[in-house]
């Protein structure tokens, strides 16, 4: 079913400019001798991030830009920054290092993610919690990219999904993450 | 350094604001006089005014009215006038602010209670008279207790000016405290202002607070939100902590990032707060949440068997303390 896509996705990446028109399914094989040691990529994403807690929330529509190393076309080490609107201005940053497991285009991945979010939010303050906590929360997570394909060192992902967690004291947030698309170029 | 500043958040919600303790005791005072009967007894004079009164013409206000009846059932000037007349009654100067523009003419009820040391710093303290059906909690209980302050604050002198004022149609888009900011052009006189919208709803049941994404609060609709933006921070701080010395009621205090402008801090926004937030003046807002909360909310349920008189009378003891408190009662 996965590899039935690619006849699907080849023209989409070929669109998007991503690929040469002439790059062909079987031309994207990996071949081990000559996949570099590192291989370096500029990504952009977008969708929903937010970090909601019972003391405050902040974040919620944006996206990010970062830099991306695939190590041995199996290990990611990336980096974003973004900007973040609803619930405030906010720059969210992101820390991630995970695996992708090749099969063809097909590379999904999973990541371990620190986030921050720094600038304005909503404020809440009960008994629990008297006063506002300046302090930007930082989460601890996991992305999972389950839709993401890689064509010539070019990677398109879709639909990402991310949770992660920052302690409050009491109390813990949640940061959600909702990448709708996510795309990277080689360099 | 990420991790760093997350450990760090651990010790990051500090004590609740000191306050000049010095002033307690003449706050509790304040806070004492507060009479319940009193407050309902202007509630219950309202909610008569308003069903004295033909509607509001909403013709003038084109189609929206078939999606939303309750424009065409509108009332305000019999609350304005009631107003005036409670206000002179406690021998404050009071002047109707009338201000024709487009289809709308709004008239706002303005008093004054003159401070002795900064008289040219006012701290407004408002209500919007004008309501949907003969409302009891929006808002004849935030007009019932800015009399009820007007009443009580009276008797005592402060270092600033108490400026106490109904805002009339609120309901068609904060018109009446719009102009009334408007006017204001770039004067700096009006150093804060408290406004109220429906205090008297309370309910102890789990699950009757309604919240939405972004905008957490406790279960149980029992509490009273005191609602600031980055500006006016400090003074929701203030009413916290004057919470906690007083024990008087659960509190929940919810500030809005910046102005209070982002599209998440929109249910915030919503009552004569919002256009002070907007040109940059401190403010707060008290009130029991309203439609968070109300199953009478702008129907013809909101009446007097909805609301809860101590309570009612608890949110209006805090807020005189604070009022009192940022004015600077003297001893
Ligand atoms: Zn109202």
């Amino acid at each position: 079913m996965k590899r039935a896509l690619l006849p699907v996705l080849a023209p989409a990446l070929v669109a998007l400019g991503l690929v040469p028109a002439v790059s062909r399914a079987e031309d994207a094989q990996p071949a081990a001798a000559s996949t570099p040691v590192h291989q370096f990529s500029v990504y952009s994403r977008g969708g929903v991030q937010a970090y909601l807690a019972p003391n405050r929330s902040t974040g919620l529509f944006g996206g990010s830009v970062g830099v991306r190393d695939i190590i041995q076309d199996r290990f990611i080490l990336q980096a974003d920054v973004g900007y973040l609107m609803n619930f405030g201005n906010v720059v969210p940053v992101q820390v991630a290092a995970g695996m992708q497991h090749r099969i063809g285009f097909y590379t999904p991945a999973a990541l371990a993610t620190l986030t921050g979010f720094f600038g304005e939010r909503l404020s809440f303050l009960s008994s629990d919690h008297p006063s506002v906590n300046r302090i930007p929360p930082v989460a601890l997570g996991l992305l999972l990219a389950p839709a993401r394909f890689t064509v010539e060192g070019a990677q398109l992902s879709i639909l990402e999904f991310g949770v992660g967690v920052s302690p409050e004291f009491p109390g813990v947030g949640v940061a959600y993450q909702l990448n709708l698309i996510d795309v990277g170029v080689s360099f | 350094m990420l991790l760093a500043a997350a450990l760090l958040g651990a010790s990051a919600c500090t004590p609740v604001t000191p306050l000049d303790e010095s002033k307690l005791p003449v706050l509790e005072e304040i806070a004492s006089q507060i009479d319940q009967d009193r407050l309902m007894g202007t509630v219950a004079d309202l909610v008569a005014e308003h069903k004295s009164e033909k509607p509001f013409d909403c013709e003038l206000l084109g189609p929206n009215t078939s999606v939303y009846p309750e424009l065409c059932n509108l009332t305000h000037e019999k609350a304005g006038e009631y107003m005036q007349r409670r206000l002179e009654q406690l021998d404050l100067p009071v002047r109707r602010e009338v201000v024709a523009k487009d289809l709308l003419t709004v008239s706002n009820v303005i008093a004054e209670y003159k401070g002795v040391k900064y008289p040219e710093e006012v701290i407004l303290i408002s209500a919007h008279f004008d309501v949907y059906y003969a409302a009891a909690d929006d808002n004849s209980t935030g007009v019932a207790a800015v009399l009820e302050l007007a009443r009580v604050l009276s008797q005592y002198k402060f270092d600033r000016t108490l400026r106490f004022v109904g805002f009339d149609l609120e309901e068609l888009g904060y018109v009446g405290s719009h102009r009334y900011v408007e006017s204001l052009g770039s004067s700096k006189e009006v150093v804060l202002t408290v406004n109220f919208d429906s205090l008297g709803y309370y309910n102890d049941t789990p699950g009757s607070q309604q919240t939405s994404l972004g905008l957490p609060a406790p279960s149980e609709a029992n509490f009273l939100a005191v609602i600031g933006n980055d500006n006016s921070l400090e003074r929701v701080n203030e009413f916290m902590a004057l919470n906690e010395s007083f024990d008087t009621m659960r509190t929940f205090g919810v500030v809005a990032s910046g102005l209070g402008n982002n599209p998440g801090n929109a249910p915030l926004l919503r009552s004569d707060h919002g256009p002070f937030w907007l040109r940059g003046h401190e403010a707060v807002f008290i009130s029991d949440t309203a439609y968070f909360r109300n199953p009478g909310y702008h129907n013809e349920k909101d009446t007097m068997d909805l609301l809860n008189p101590p309570m009612f009378r608890k949110a209006v003891q805090l807020s005189a303390a604070a009022i009192a408190y940022w004015a600077g009662v003297q001893p």
